[in-house]
């Protein structure tokens, strides 16, 4: 059994265990730490959209009530306004004589009346029913229109030819015109 | 009769690392005096300890495109630990997802919002290449690695680390706007502990 300390022993005794404990408060105990890191990002304005393939109409009927097409439909999504014009690569807009791989160049047959589109549906609403003229210069389809989501909007268009008895049959060749359709955000 | 007595510890350097080594002491002792008879005792106890270094710079991924799914660089956390060792993630905003920030905080009222969270996933531990499987980011903290084994700190003066790598990814919709010259934002926190 230890003897019992004398007043000086554990006077020494404390000033030690003080020592130490001064000593240990350079060490702290961590068991857990925390850290922050933040995430930016800003998103790029975007837009995609499909469009109708080549159409191929057929034998056009003369007559004044023209022919008109199968629905042709265009999908946009896009995370601004956006909008779509249609223009065609003939100034005035009239199907021109075709041989399968170009634009008949010595004295092509021309259709009399120019192609004509309208809007029929727009996010599956139904729209107007008046034709337009088509033409080089681009026609406004739809503007200014909504940020879309993921699902996207559909436009479905029409067009329509008149075809008059000046008109003739050009066989083995057709008559063609090349649509663009021009999909952008901002107007 | 003589009694030393030695703690060291050596907190390692770096501008963010934080300290989290320590040895504590409990002490019962006795210095004797030369004529005197003494008794000392001395017990150490190792306290368990984790040193952690976080990734280093925030995280922008720049202008992302709905449609895409952009993915961070792959954020390393180091830990030194001399114990079984985890580390939660979580995110201030509700539904982990990102909110309109301009320079001096979230825009208030009417910010925006990502339609879809920020995702997370474990990409890699100790420069081991993990399949991610990525969830996503909430205020509630979900567990990156647990039960890690210690990393061979050996009183915290010849301490192993480990990497762990996490990769961020962002889902952007055509509902999502863009916010310039703000831009979205959502603060992540690592929290690593012993025990878990």
């Amino acid at each position: 059994m230890a003897p019992p300390m004398t007043q000086g022993t554990m006077r020494t005794s404390i000033l030690a265990a003080l020592g130490a404990a001064a000593a240990l408060s350079f060490a702290p105990a961590a068991h857990a730490v925390t850290g922050n890191q933040s995430v930016t990002a800003d998103v790029a304005n975007t837009l995609e959209a499909t469009f109708p393939s080549d159409y191929a109409w057929g034998d056009l009927a003369v007559g004044a009530a023209g022919n008109t097409s199968a629905a042709q439909t265009i999908t946009v999504k896009s995370n601004a306004l956006w909008g779509v014009d249609v223009s065609t690569d003939l100034a005035d807009g009239r199907m021109k004589e075709w041989d399968g791989s170009a634009y008949v160049v010595a004295s092509p047959k021309t259709l009399g009346n120019a192609l004509q589109w309208r809007l029929a549906t727009l996010g599956g609403v139904a729209q107007g029913t008046t034709f337009g003229a088509i033409s080089s210069t681009p026609a406004e389809v739809v503007s200014n229109h909504a940020v879309t989501g993921d699902s996207g909007v559909t436009l479905g268009f029409l067009l329509k030819q008149v075809v008059s008895y000046s008109d003739v049959r050009v066989a083995p060749n057709a008559y063609r015109i090349q649509l663009s359709y021009d999909a952008a955000q901002g107007y | 009769m003589r009694t030393a007595f030695n703690s060291a510890t050596t907190p390692r350097r770096g501008t963010s690392r934080s300290l989290a080594v320590a040895v504590g002491i409990v002490l019962a002792f006795g210095v004797a005096a030369p004529a005197a008879r003494a008794a000392c005792s001395l017990t150490l106890i190792l306290v368990p300890c984790i040193q952690v270094s976080w990734p280093s710079a925030d995280v922008a991924l720049g202008n992302v495109a709905p449609g895409t799914t952009p993915t961070s660089a792959e954020q390393i956390i180091n830990v030194s630990a001399n114990t079984t060792w985890g580390i939660r993630v979580s995110a201030d905003q509700a539904g982990g997802r990102m909110k309109e920030w301009a320079p001096s905080g979230y825009i208030f009222p009417s910010p925006r919002v990502m339609t879809n969270p920020l995702q997370w996933a474990l990409t890699s531990v100790a420069g081991s290449a993990q399949s991610p499987s990525w969830a996503d980011l909430s205020t509630t903290a979900a567990n990156v690695v647990s039960g890690q084994s210690h990393t061979g700190c050996v009183l915290g003066l010849l301490c192993g680390t480990r990497d762990i790598g996490v990769t961020y990814r962002v889902r952007p919709t055509f509902s999502d706007r863009r916010a310039a010259p703000n831009s979205y934002r959502l603060l992540v926190t690592y929290d690593a502990q012993t025990g878990f």
